[in-house]
């Protein structure tokens, strides 16, 4: 296989707690902790987990928007967190972000134009004439039209303001974009829309993704391969259809089953979690999952921390359960 | 058959005004409910989903809201033309409702116990200022009240199945996790063993096996509280799950009713299907989930006729002229829709 595009290992990120007399350092909440990922070039890599589960965190750790506190961020040969911040931004040209709120995410005072125009601006890419030719093509890529380019974005609707967005993210023609759960703000025909609009591209610009949602029916219609991260740690990772065919994890067994099918004949068996993702602050040893496991663990899941272990094909799970499997 | 039905809204037209003109924000909404039913509305954000639920226990701000035409009957008795005594009556012992985000419904300041308290004496029909006041403990009627209100509350918080309620009830809302605070609001809902709960997107804001908790919950007790529930979402894979019924909604107006097999299995309504094919479910492959094109509709200038037909693939001419009323296509099953003319 070839080399990945972008190669993630141990990293983490700790947010200080302080607390106290003299607010004193008390603890950490490890929004991501140790995570090992490999990207390929020109797939779609899913992230889902429940709400903070660390998939936003990881995001922007990957692009150093936030610092990581240690690790690895390996983008196309080139280890990220030891590049000085200059160098660090030329390259974030190569690796841009969609956000999930396509209403806070553009400026309300600037026109569209603007808005998509500003990347190549500040990396000095184009000037005048230059700029708003790419622009006009940029808008046209996304499905708008010229006459989009003087309004602003309260006159679009959330959908075409997720396209704006989108526009402004391939300005600098980068390889790879990061997906913030781009289509949860929107309705599902609307959503349709954008996912289909993302696929289109991905075709004709060879676009590498990193896709973080919390829908399970969304990773899989747009993924090629899905990790699933519970507390900052990746639980099981595979290709779609190893995932979604015999998932392996408790807790990935959970979701799928908790997932309504809009469909009223659909019946399975639905696992039901107990509890709900606790403090992240608060966290002992072990499984972080074992307090909530429906699989009733083992005195070993309260002890050891599980680690990924590959079981062919592929597909990485952390459960004690599957020790002895190879 | 005539007497068991709950709620029914005739021909409902509201209209708000705004600085831009006047937003025809219902179109004739017509819907049916029968007691025992769980009925899903269904439909795309702005389409008056809330505003129709609003409309039953009266909580449309007017003005600027307007009711222009049309009727709402709750068993039988019309809510529109109730004094301000009945509808008070009304709301706090015959229709609760639910809403969507746990956290902005309940009061940061005051413990889940007193809040509960006090929606509990409203449901019982306490209306003295001294009974709700913090006054009330030092005279022994009134604390006896509330003593029995509090018994309550605890048996409420232990059936929605938050563990030791009797020391929870003294937490404040911020101790509580997103599902929990759901709870906490659906036992006050409860509480007064109202006939109708309107549940409002209940499960929109918590994590998907947070909400499979959550309606298995409201499952429960449907057939324990012999209740009735309009669960309004845009999520129609909950809808397939809990509801028998279903109304779907575009633009302000109910363009498709009928049972939930039928919704799903044989829609008739051009934007029911279009809404279907936009689920991406299991089995889909790339390029396969199609959308609708364009997007909703503005409601100060809405398109002549049928609201749909811009979008709408299988427009006909007459579909840009008048607005289609509803046809009965199977018994329960109501298309508003040219094509079955």
């Amino acid at each position: 296989m070839d080399q990945p595009l972008l190669q993630i290992s141990g990293l983490k990120k700790y947010f200080p707690l302080h607390g106290g007399l003299f607010r004193r350092h008390i603890g950490d909440v490890k929004a991501v902790d140790g995570v090992d990922l490999d990207i390929f070039r020109g797939e779609s890599f899913g992230l889902v987990g429940e709400s903070g589960s660390g998939k936003t965190t990881l995001g922007k750790t990957i692009l150093r928007l936030i610092e990581p506190t240690s690790g690895q961020i390996v983008f196309d040969g080139e280890d990220l967190c030891q590049l000085p911040e200059p160098e660090m931004r030329r390259r974030r040209a190569e690796m841009q972000i969609v956000f999930q709120d396509p209403y806070s995410s553009l400026n309300p005072r600037m026109t569209v134009k603007r808005i998509v125009g500003e990347p190549l601006l500040i990396h000095n890419r184009a000037k005048g004439r230059a700029l708003e030719d790419r622009v006009c093509e940029l808008i046209k890529l996304v499905g708008l039209m010229d006459d989009h380019l003087y309004r602003y974005p309260h006159e679009f609707s959330g959908g075409q303001r997720q396209r704006v967005g989108i526009a402004r993210s391939l300005a600098l023609e980068p390889k790879m974009l990061i997906l913030d759960e781009p289509t949860s703000a929107l309705d599902v025909s609307v959503q349709a829309q954008v996912l289909n609009l993302l696929l289109e591209l991905q075709e004709r610009l060879g676009l590498t993704y990193l896709f973080i949602s919390h829908d399970l029916s969304v990773i899989r219609y747009i993924c090629d391969r899905v990790a699933l991260m519970y507390l900052g740690r990746i639980v099981e990772m595979g290709s779609i259809e190893e995932i979604f065919r015999k998932p392996l994890h408790p807790y990935t067994r959970a979701l799928l089953s908790a997932i309504p099918m809009p469909d009223p004949d659909y019946t399975s068996e639905e696992i039901i979690l107990k509890g709900d993702v606790s403090t992240l602050g608060a966290m002992g040893s072990g499984c972080y999952f074992a307090p909530r496991c429906p699989a009733e663990g083992m005195d070993l899941c309260y002890e050891v921390e599980p680690r990924l272990k590959d079981l062919g094909d592929g597909h990485l799970v952390a459960c004690h359960l599957y020790l002895d499997c190879t | 058959m005539k007497d068991d039905l709950l709620v029914e809204i005739k021909d409902l037209q509201l209209n708000f005004t705004t600085y831009d003109g006047v937003s025809k924000v219902l179109a004739g909404v017509n819907l049916k409910m029968r007691r025992g039913d769980v009925v899903g509305l269904v439909g795309e954000t702005g389409c008056g989903k809330t505003m129709t639920a609003l409309s039953i226990p009266r909580l449309i701000p007017c003005p600027p809201g307007e009711i222009v035409r049309g009727r709402v009957l709750f068993e039988g008795e019309d809510v529109l033309g109730m004094t301000e005594e009945e509808i008070r009556m009304l709301r706090a012992q015959r229709v609760a409702m639910v809403f969507q985000d746990p956290t902005t419904n309940l009061n940061p300041v005051f413990t889940i116990g007193e809040q509960m308290v006090d929606a509990i004496l409203c449901q019982q029909g306490e209306n003295s200022t001294l009974l709700l006041s913090p006054l009330a403990s030092l005279f022994p009627s009134t604390k006896e009240k509330r003593r029995m209100a509090q018994k309550m509350a605890i048996r409420m918080l232990e059936r929605v199945g938050i563990p030791d309620a009797r020391k929870r009830i003294n937490n404040y809302p911020h101790e509580f996790s997103g599902g929990m605070r759901q709870r906490v609001l659906i036992a006050m809902a409860l509480a007064g063993n109202p006939s109708l709960l309107i549940a409002d997107e209940p499960t929109t804001a918590l994590d998907v096996s947070i909400q499979a908790q959550i309606l298995r919950l409201i499952v429960e007790l449907v057939k324990e509280m012999n209740l009735s529930v309009l669960l309004i979402t845009h999520n129609l894979g909950v809808v397939a799950k809990i509801c028998q019924w279903v109304a779907v909604m575009y633009a302000g107006v109910v363009v498709e009713c009928a049972d939930v097999r039928t919704i799903f299995k044989e829609p008739q309504h051009p934007y029911t299907l279009g809404l279907l094919r936009s689920i991406p479910t299991y089995g889909t492959r790339k390029g396969e989930i199609k959308g609708i094109r364009g997007s909703i509709p503005n409601f100060i200038y809405p398109p002549p006729g049928c609201r749909f037909h811009p979008r709408c693939d299988y427009a006909i001419p007459r579909c840009s002229q008048e607005a289609p009323k509803p046809i009965e296509l199977a018994p329960g099953h109501e298309v508003s829709c040219f094509l079955y003319f």
